[in-house]
């Protein structure tokens, strides 16, 4: 008896080992596909739209999933439309605070549906030559709207092309929100009520600065009465950057000029007459706000715009710290100011990539040509006409009142769906409207 | 003589000791302190650097926002269910696979014993076993929480240390009555190992309390979050500033009732760690007692 149930048993166990081997060799077929896809485009002849498709599409979410709201859901009716196709979209839904690292892993692993929107175009490159995704240079007969704006938007051809003409994906584009002003986000600051107490002049050249900081120096002899942060502007006090940029005629790399070499000279005195803060080069933010607030130091050689609202909104501390441009050095000429382009459309570093493995390549390219036309950029940024949205007099989208005069409208927005909500990105996001954020009432009093 | 001299001497050791662990414990006390002092205090003093081991201005608004955040008291769930789960499948499969091996006529034994031997020193790497779990559509479920890593080649030795200890007599004289080994296993060998089976559910509810990178990589539903992975967006993503990615109704709020994001990423830590904190010290002599088990054979 017992010798046959061992005999039985040692049987079942090989049968087992076999299954066990027989079904990863399975396994391991599906996931080869990935390998196999092809570097170069199939070219740009008219192809049949199909009658329906599925789209797999990864993208990050903010807290609400679009795809349930009243505009996400008018957004998938319109591209079904505008196409003459029956596509069911199935998303994929990422959190957006998990969403690099599950990028990165999705990456690695060539585990991505058709489409995948990747947050920093970087990242993609080292994969571009593996064939993962679909080099468009062959399609650009089939987008024109995106090609429009690679075209005439600024140095849009260098940020889109590589060096030998290819592209991998559709990056994101931005309609300007202002039609005159600058976006100064890197500025100088200093602390108002200390200066005015002791009838200093805001600095406006670094020979100014320096004097300024001597006399701090002395009215507060245990203190450091400058600091910075990462939004140093001495770079742009002396014409140079950390890294390469342009400088107006070429390209060049920054640490090696002898611009490079003027800037650290202006650090260095200020540092060896301790006059600047040793550890702001290394302390972190809360020690940063710290020191500001508590009357530690009194003038900064660069901060995010910002943060001086937080600052000044604290009622315990005193201190008053104001904004203003970066001090120009008398023998480098005018300063330059880190600007954001507000007034024109730009093109970002979030790249919208194609799998190569896709079998709807030419559908999926109309459809992210799509995107880039005025009224996808409307309903994805504004909303539906007559429910989150009216037209002015001068017949702009403007929002509705219930939106505008509530205490949050950014949550209000969440309601509808659209782009200008707290947790909604409908769509593809491949290109917004920004006026849409000045759009609010608390904004609006700002530009009247 | 020699008596009073050791005395002094004693007492002297005794007196620099009780001072040397006092400065330990308050070491170890203050960032307690700090956290739970700094979830208790208002946005302004907190970012002027006032808050020491004493709440200032007293404003419970940063444990009134995580009290009502639903992902925090659903994923304080999900890692309980996560717990239980990985504890029936971590006890279930290890005694299964620890048992035959440590019966002494198993023809296999041998060989299994030298696989599980190598798994002990290589390991795929993170993409093939991502790829491994795609394959088996464990992505974004309840059981890739709990099935990858239940066993683990360690736990099966100790395992089967321990049950090689129980006299082999019992295992004899089940078999004469007519017992199979599905029998003896169930009714007759882990009954007696309750003292392994404690000390492995206490490690394993530990393991899995504290993980948060599976959670990372294999979930993309919010709902099936663990705690931990919570906790990781509170500390790491709500960073003042740009780099920050804190969710735009967050912030309004915590504007409105003037509370600092240091201050909420506080009340997460203490709403986190609270229940381990009161239960630990009860359970501190069960662990102390298994980490030596199963070291000794017989």
């Amino acid at each position: 008896m017992k010798k046959r149930s061992q005999k039985l048993a040692l049987i079942l166990s090989s049968i087992m080992l076999a299954a066990m081997a027989l079904s990863s060799c399975g396994g391991g077929g599906e996931s080869s596909a990935a390998s196999t896809g092809s570097g170069e485009s199939s070219g740009a002849t008219e192809a049949e739209i199909p009658e329906s498709a599925t789209i797999g599409i990864m993208i990050q979410h903010f807290g609400v999933l679009p795809n349930e709201t009243p505009v996400g859901q008018a957004w998938e009716e319109q591209m079904d439309a505008a196409l003459g196709c029956d596509i069911t979209f199935e998303w994929q839904f990422i959190p957006y605070a998990e969403y690099t690292e599950k990028a990165n892993i999705a990456l690695a692993a060539a585990d991505f549906p058709d489409l995948f929107r990747v947050m920093d175009k970087n990242l993609i490159v080292p994969y571009q030559d593996q064939g993962l995704f679909v080099e468009l240079s062959g399609y650009t007969d089939s987008m024109p709207n995106y090609m429009d704006f690679v075209e005439t938007v600024r140095y849009g051809e260098s940020k889109v092309f590589d060096a030998d003409g290819h592209f991998y994906g559709f990056q994101n584009v931005e309609i300007p929100r202002l039609e005159q002003g600058l976006g100064i986000y890197s500025v100088a600051s200093y602390r108002y009520d200390t200066f005015e107490e002791n009838g200093i002049k805001i600095p406006e050249t670094t020979d100014e600065f320096y004097e300024a900081a001597k006399q701090l120096k002395q009215l507060y002899p245990d203190t450091y009465p400058v600091t910075r942060t990462w939004a140093d502007t001495s770079v742009y006090t002396y014409h140079t950057n950390d890294a390469i940029f342009w400088n107006g005629e070429a390209y060049e790399y920054g640490p090696v000029t002898e611009n490079y070499r003027a800037m650290l000279t202006w650090l260095n005195k200020l540092y060896s007459e301790g006059l600047l803060d040793p550890e702001s080069f290394t302390e972190d933010s809360d020690m940063h706000n710290q020191k500001m607030l508590t009357g530690k130091v009194f003038m900064s050689l660069g901060e995010w715009f910002n943060d001086d609202v937080n600052r000044n909104n604290n009622e315990e501390s005193d201190a008053y710290w104001v904004n203003a441009l970066a001090p120009t050095d008398p023998e480098q000429g005018t300063a330059w100011q880190q600007v954001t382009n507000v007034n024109e459309p730009t093109i970002g570093g979030e790249i919208m990539v194609i799998n190569s493995n896709s079998e709807y390549v030419d559908l999926i390219v109309k459809l992210c040509d799509l995107q880039y036309t005025d009224d996808v950029v409307e309903l994805v940024t504004w909303g539906i006409e007559d429910e989150s949205f009216v037209r002015d007099e001068n017949g702009d989208p403007t929002f509705i009142d219930e939106i505008k005069n509530a205490d949050d409208p950014w949550s209000a927005g969440d309601k509808y769906g659209m782009r200008a909500s707290a947790g909604s990105r409908p769509g593809l996001q491949l290109a917004i409207d920004t006026k849409a954020f000045v759009g609010f009432r608390s904004q609006r009093r700002l530009l009247h | 003589m020699a008596k009073m001299k050791e005395s002094l001497s004693s007492r002297i050791f005794d007196v620099c000791n009780i001072i040397f662990m006092l400065l330990v414990a308050v070491i170890m006390l203050y960032p307690f302190l700090n956290v739970i002092a700094t979830s208790l205090s208002s946005n302004d003093q907190v970012m002027m650097g006032n808050v020491t081991i004493i709440p200032r201005d007293l404003n419970l608004g940063a444990y009134k926002l995580v009290m009502e955040d639903p992902l925090v008291w659903n994923s304080y769930l999900n890692t309980i269910l996560y717990a239980a789960g990985s504890v029936v499948f971590t006890l279930g499969f290890t005694s299964l696979l620890a048992y035959p091996l440590s019966v002494e006529d198993f023809k296999g034994k041998k060989f299994i014993t030298i696989f599980l031997t190598i798994t002990m020193f290589f390991g795929g790497g993170l993409i093939p076993t991502y790829l491994w779990i795609r394959n088996l559509n464990l992505l974004d479920t309840y059981w890739v929480m709990v099935l990858p890593g239940c066993v683990g080649a360690y736990n099966v030795f100790v395992f089967r240390t321990f049950f090689q200890g129980i006299a082999k007599e019992l295992r004899e004289s089940a078999y004469i009555d007519g017992a199979n080994d599905v029998v003896i296993l169930f009714k007759i060998v882990l009954p007696l190992s309750k003292a392994l089976l404690a000390t492995f559910t206490l490690f394993t509810i530990v393991g899995t309390w504290n993980s948060w990178f599976n959670a990372l990589i294999y979930l993309s539903s919010e709902l099936k979050y663990p705690l931990q992975l919570v906790l990781r967006r509170y500390l790491f993503n709500a960073a003042d500033g740009i780099g920050g990615s804190m969710n735009q109704a967050m912030k309004m709020q915590m504007a409105q009732i003037h509370v600092n994001a240091k201050s909420v990423q506080m009340a997460v830590i203490v709403v986190a760690m609270l229940p381990i904190t009161f239960i630990y010290p009860f359970l501190q002599k069960y662990f102390t007692k298994g980490v030596t088990l199963g070291a000794i054979k017989g």
